[in-house]
């Protein structure tokens, strides 16, 4: 299938890089006032500052992986190359967040628990999403025509949606019946301010990064459009 | 206990700094190859065009 | 009428996938004989000790299935590739689904049969007592062959046709398999071991869903992925 028929409208990234430099501002921002305003937990000490970061990255981990799905849903559905593209650009950074989140749960973890991993609903779930996240990107490599890598990609991203819940009950399923006892991670309120407004910066970074993705991804397609045009005659 | 956490502590922000920042660069780069492609290809840059 | 027309192009499909392995005798044998190494190499893994091999039988069992099966499903689309056949199916009128349907039953009797040696060759090899409920044991097994089967038939609609296939079923596949490997693994465990707890309900129950969830899913979407 030829990818002349659809011109692909190239994203203006003039005031991005401002949003940009905002972002990144936030983010400092509520780094050191949650880091330096939390007081020390009970029981943890100061090992709850990790949380300001980790379950932020997972949040956004999640943001990223219903973007997948929908604009993969979308492109089937419409055809749209430029849905394909989001859901690409999505995946890299959902992906990127996922292995954050993945490592700070770990850090955490060991002392917290005393180990680097336990097999848990949350930590295996998380695990197995990185591993289709992975999947997923793996497929795009290994794909050259736009239309398949778009296809494929969409079915693959919908199928892997559609299994995480399945795996978080088959693995919760798992633990209960083991009768092994699952990690608790609660937090007081007097932390949520502090993981809301992380949570909001996180958000600003990932519409960021998912944006200047997306936009060098409509770049490349929009000038293999134009050498192909090129190559077919001056169809341009 | 809660002395030796610090160390996770500052290695969890570091590490989250590190990727946010490594990611920042990789895509700038990205952006940055993209132009450059488009500009070799249409010959004009991508602001100036609009659609392709 | 259309519909009796679907299940004999149904049946020419799956007739066609398993004669040609027949043909190449090589592909179930070898297929099957590899399952067994496999198993072999767990119990040396896991063993000698006879309770040690029995509590790990179920994992063992399923991931040799599992490997070997892997290869089973890049194969049945291996012969249309390398003789062009897959365009030319293409064009025969009708939907898409009765060449997933074809495949997905074909591949289910070379699984199935391959699943029975496996097994067979577990029961020794790994000191199984067999159950009472050995009846259910089947039942779970059919489970998971056919969670197996619709998922891996699926992915190697793609996997097959890309580069660096070897690698990219398994690493797509593995992943979605894991509620069924799970599921298959502990209510095979449970039962062989007398399910005191009454799980293996439970487990049979997820495996049933994920099997007609995925079943559904699957073949919603085959036709956008073997079009393109």
């Amino acid at each position: 299938m030829t990818a002349v028929a659809h011109p692909i409208d190239v994203p203006r990234s003039g005031r991005w890089t401002l949003f940009g430099v905002v972002a990144f501002a936030v983010l400092i921002f509520t780094q050191v006032f949650a880091f330096v305003t939390s007081p020390p937990d009970a029981n943890m000490g100061q090992l709850e500052k990790i949380m300001y970061v980790h379950v932020p990255a997972a949040w956004i981990m999640f943001v990223c992986f219903v973007i997948v799905m929908v604009y993969s849903l979308r492109f089937l559905w419409k055809g749209r190359e430029e849905d394909d593209l989001l859901a690409a650009a999505a995946a890299e950074v959902g992906a990127t967040f996922n292995g954050l989140t993945l490592v700070l749960g770990m850090l955490w973890g060991k002392p917290a628990w005393g180990v680097w991993w336990a097999w848990d609903a949350r930590l295996t779930s998380t695990l197995v999403l990185f591993l289709v996240f992975v999947g997923y990107l793996a497929l795009r490599a290994f794909v050259d025509d736009p239309q398949r890598r778009g296809q494929w990609s969409a079915a693959v991203g919908i199928l892997g949606a559609i299994n995480v819940p399945i795996v978080w009950m088959s693995v919760t399923w798992w633990r209960t019946l083991h009768q092994t006892p699952s990690s608790a991670q609660t937090m007081a309120p007097a932390y949520l301010a502090g993981l809301w407004t992380n949570a909001v910066a996180f958000l600003l970074i990932m519409i960021y990064f998912i944006r200047r993705r997306y936009e060098a991804a409509c770049l490349i397609r929009a000038a293999e459009h134009a050498a192909q045009a090129t190559a077919l005659g001056g169809l341009e | 206990m809660v002395a030796s956490n610090w160390a996770f502590v500052t290695a969890s922000y570091v590490i989250t700094w590190v990727v946010i920042l490594g990611y920042l660069l990789h895509v700038h780069r990205a952006v940055q190859q993209a132009r450059a492609e488009y500009e070799r290809v249409t010959g004009h840059r991508p602001e100036a065009g609009g659609a392709a | 009428m259309a519909f009796r027309d679907d299940v004999r192009r149904i049946r020419a499909i799956a007739w066609k996938d398993l004669t040609t392995e027949r043909r190449s005798k090589a592909g179930f044998n070898s297929v099957a004989a590899l399952g067994v190494t496999i198993l072999v190499l767990f119990g040396f893994a896991l063993g000698p000790d006879a309770q040690a091999l029995r509590e790990a039988a179920p994992g063992a069992l399923w991931l040799s299935a599992l490997f070997a099966g892997v290869l089973a499903f890049n194969r049945s689309y291996q012969v249309e590739l390398e003789s062009g056949a897959l365009d030319q199916l293409l064009q025969y009128p009708g939907s898409r689904w009765v060449i997933y349907v074809g495949k997905l039953a074909a591949n289910s009797i070379f699984v199935g049969l391959m699943l029975v040696i496996v097994v067979t060759a577990g029961i020794a090899l790994f000191q199984i007592r067999i159950p009472a409920a050995w009846p259910s044991l089947i039942g779970v097994l059919v489970l998971g062959a056919v969670g197996l089967v619709v998922l891996g038939t699926f992915y190697a609609a793609m996997a097959s046709r890309s580069r660096a296939r070897e690698v990219l079923l398994p690493l797509l596949l593995f992943p979605m398999l894991v509620p069924v490997l799970l599921a298959a693994m502990s209510a095979s465990k449970a039962l062989l071991n007398g399910d005191m707890m009454h799980e293996a309900g439970a487990w049979v129950k997820l495996l049933t869903a994920y099997d007609v969830i995925f079943l559904i899913a699957t073949l919603l979407a085959f036709e956008y992925v073997i079009e393109v």
